[in-house]
């Protein structure tokens, strides 16, 4: 009896070991080297594992290759629940064995994928050569070949997974948010040029902040329109004393200047995105970030 | 249409070319390859004299030093080399050693004894 | 006829082609796509707060992670940052090997863009010829930094060692040089490429400026700026930027394999100034005990993915008390709602793919 098993068990482990088809699932910088391992230089072919798989339900094996964060973890239990048995998962990187750089001061960062799912062979190094990638791999078909049946089973089984009850669907979420309450703005922005003249003052515009008060929208669309500076680089937020202070960073290209309007916030703030579409992003994230709310 | 047909023709004969060139594919494990001298490796211990500098540059908090054992962490450790570039004594090195992957966790956790010296690996 | 049924298809964050976790939600009529709603935040690892908890010299090894691909110009802005803040002059050597590096990295970062666009595009012979080349850069890397991808080679005030064995380099342009008509001749009149990239997602510079759409994207559609004109480590290099005016995918195609060209050249004018004067001379800083003057500053540079920019506002204090990025990709994400408006499925990944949307840059 024992040896029907034993040669069961051999001749499984050798076909299993011998042609893991990888899951293409790369979320960082670890995922730009797995891409290395399969181009010519390092060929995994070599290893019967060539034939990367854009679905998990034909993939035995899981790199996972790259941080993951809370918001990513449901997706990596739900690929990894969706391969079929058997599978096998490499934790590539720092960032996935242990959570790496981001362990000790980052807030959306989970502290090693074996929270979520069970690992066969942890691959430190930030990020490993290709060479260490080839080399779990002989580490994970070694594996196979000495383990059981049994002993598989009773490994996946051990593994309690701390996320499945939040596994549902992904959240539905809206890039555009702060744009719920641009609709309701009263009419168009009248332009008064006179009375923006004085809105100004006398600062000139140079390199440099200019610090206003109030009427934001309508100073930035005179600058706009006026002055040719049609590029809101970035808008930056930071948390001053007085509240939130808000720069925003405008860029002429034609003549290759550069002007910086600043304006303190507390909780609101006007939104700028009927006339720069690009500060959807930003007023997204500052209202993640800093929740100020734009209108 | 015939232009379509020859630049197809075109790019066909320029990777068919591709044959009669040298691979370049690495034979890895049969031989192993020898990184570069400044290659930033498998951290490894000298004489420490606990001046703590390491600790203190170290972006993700892998190391951590007791009265007798230092420790350096892999699941943290992002191989940036400032441990070894601002120790005072050079007793930080990284080593060429780059085939770290286990399959059991606990051997990602280096503790060396602070007492010995040279390869000291316990 | 009036009641059309949608479809809302999700794409993503597990897709082999949005280039990392981006998720698109795609409403569909037939095979139309009338709406995209990019959703973002799969890769937010907080790189932002991290800062202000880590000091400076702690911080530098990890803005290589913002952009992966092109780590350099990352720690060359927070270097810029802290040298403009202490006030420290760069000498002519440290600064034509940190333009040598930092085109190093541009070309590794555009080769493998060509092989992932035009694997994307279902191609698969060109993503082996971009990566062998780009393994020769890695290599050099490797060899001079120590790591291949993650440098952290720049110190604040200089760099780690000094560079050497240039003969290298003078081998992989020459190689490129060649490898680059190759590449025409594979991809640039393959009718197929053709017809899915000409004409498509056409980026209009109007929508561009006021998406803030920087760097390649911009210059593909016939305008010309580039911040590496201004640049003060630009300084002294004759280039001209290349300014395309296709607006669609192709022209964003052919301009990043131009400015492989162009890189190449600002390359040798770097390797006649290293050769030129041979003595590394730099102000290097103490590790511990760093500290800011109090103020702002703000560094720029033109990132393989556009502007690249780094604020940072500093109480007088060990950590900085705020530090943000200016990333090129995430404007890029925010115009997908447009550009994908009205094209057809099949469309919507060659034209997020000629954007060279990369995700920890949007993410952050």
């Amino acid at each position: 009896m024992n040896v029907i098993i034993s040669s069961i068990d051999f001749i499984l482990n050798w076909s299993r070991a011998n042609s893991l088809w990888p899951l293409t699932f790369a979320t960082s910088c670890c995922g730009i080297e797995m891409m290395q391992t399969v181009a010519s230089n390092n060929d995994i072919a070599r290893f019967g594992s060539e034939v990367f798989r854009g679905s998990p339900r034909q993939a035995d094996l899981l790199i996972c290759a790259g941080t993951i964060t809370h918001k990513m973890a449901p997706a990596l239990l739900r690929l990894y629940e969706q391969m079929p048995e058997p599978k096998y998962v490499i934790a590539m990187g720092a960032c996935t064995c242990g959570g790496g750089m981001f362990a000790e001061n980052s807030y959306s960062v989970i502290r090693g994928i074996d929270k979520i799912i069970p690992v066969d062979v942890y691959l430190p190094m930030c990020p490993p050569k290709p060479e260490a990638l080839l080399d779990a791999i002989k580490e994970l078909q070694d594996k196979i070949k000495q383990e059981t049946l049994l002993e598989r089973k009773v490994f996946t089984d051990n593994h309690i997974s701390g996320l499945k009850e939040d596994c549902g669907m992904l959240i539905e979420n809206d890039f555009s948010i702060t744009n719920r309450s641009i609709l309701n703005n009263k009419g168009g922005i009248n332009m008064d040029l006179e009375e923006l003249k004085r809105l100004l003052g006398n600062s000139e515009l140079i390199d440099g902040k200019v610090v206003i008060k109030s009427d934001l929208a309508k100073t930035i669309d005179f600058i706009k329109n006026n002055y040719g500076f049609n590029i809101l680089k970035e808008i930056t937020a930071v948390d001053t004393t007085n509240g939130i202070e808000l720069s925003y960073r405008l860029y002429s290209v034609e003549d290759e200047e550069e002007v910086i309007i600043s304006i303190v916030a507390q909780n609101e703030a006007e939104s700028i995105s009927k006339i720069f579409d690009s500060a959807v992003a930003d007023e997204k994230e500052i209202f993640d970030m800093f929740g100020i709310n734009f209108i | 249409m015939l232009k379509n047909i020859r630049g197809l023709l075109i790019s066909m004969f320029t990777v068919f070319k591709h044959l009669f060139i040298r691979p370049v594919t690495l034979e890895y494990p049969e031989k192993k390859i020898v990184p570069p001298e400044n290659f930033r490796g498998k951290p490894v211990l000298g004489n420490c004299i606990k001046c703590m500098t390491c600790t203190r540059v170290c972006p993700s908090g892998a190391i951590n030093i007791q009265k007798n054992t230092f420790n350096i962490d892999l699941n943290k450790c992002i191989f940036c080399g400032n441990c070894a570039y601002y120790c005072p004594i050079n007793c930080i090195k990284m080593s060429g050693e780059y085939e770290l992957a286990s399959s059991d966790k606990s051997d990602l956790n280096l503790v060396y004894d602070i007492n010995k010296t040279g390869e000291n690996n316990v | 006829m009036t009641n059309i049924e949608t479809l809302k298809l999700n794409l993503g964050p597990q897709h082999p082609s949005t280039h990392g976790v981006l998720r698109l939600i795609l409403e569909l009529e037939g095979e139309k796509i009338i709406s995209c709603k990019p959703d973002v935040g799969y890769l937010h690892r907080g790189m932002e707060k991290i800062a202000e908890k880590l000091t400076y010299i702690q911080y530098l090894p990890m803005v290589d992670r913002i952009d992966y691909l092109a780590g350099f110009f990352y720690s060359e802005l927070l270097c810029e940052n802290i040298e403009k803040a202490l006030e420290i002059e760069l000498s002519e050597r440290v600064k034509a090997i940190r333009v040598l590096m930092l085109e190093l990295n541009r070309i590794a970062s555009h080769l493998l863009w060509i092989g992932a666009f035009l694997m994307d595009l279902g191609a698969v012979s060109p993503f082996f010829y971009t990566f062998r080349e780009r393994e020769l850069v890695l290599k050099y890397f490797e060899k001079v930094t120590g790591q291949r991808m993650m440098n952290n080679y720049f110190v604040f005030g200089g760099v780690r060692r000094d560079i050497f064995d240039l003969g290298d380099v003078k081998d992989f342009l020459k190689i490129l040089k060649n490898k680059i008509k190759d590449y025409e001749r594979i991809i640039d009149r393959n009718p197929i490429f053709k017809q899915r990239t000409i004409g498509k997602g056409i980026l209009e510079p109007d929508i561009a400026f006021n998406d803030s759409i920087t760097g390649v994207n911009l210059r593909a559609s016939g305008v010309n700026l580039d911040f590496r004109t201004k640049h003060c480590l630009y300084k002294d290099y004759e280039f001209n930027p290349v300014v395309l005016n296709g607006k669609d995918s192709f022209s964003r195609y052919r301009a990043r394999v131009l400015e492989l060209t162009l890189s190449a050249s600002i390359i040798e004018q770097t390797i006649e100034k290293l050769e030129q004067n041979g003595e590394l001379k730099q102000t290097l800083i103490k590790p511990l005990g760093l500290k800011l003057p109090e103020g702002e500053y703000y560094s720029e540079i033109e990132a393989p993915r556009g502007l690249a920019g780094c604020y940072i506002k500093s109480t007088v204090e060990e950590r900085p008390y705020r530090l943000k990025w200016r990333t090129g990709s995430y404007y890029a994400v925010n115009l997908l709602r447009k550009l994908l408006k009205g094209v057809y499925l099949n469309d919507a990944i060659a034209i997020a793919g000629s954007l060279d949307i990369i995700l920890p840059e949007v993410d952050k």
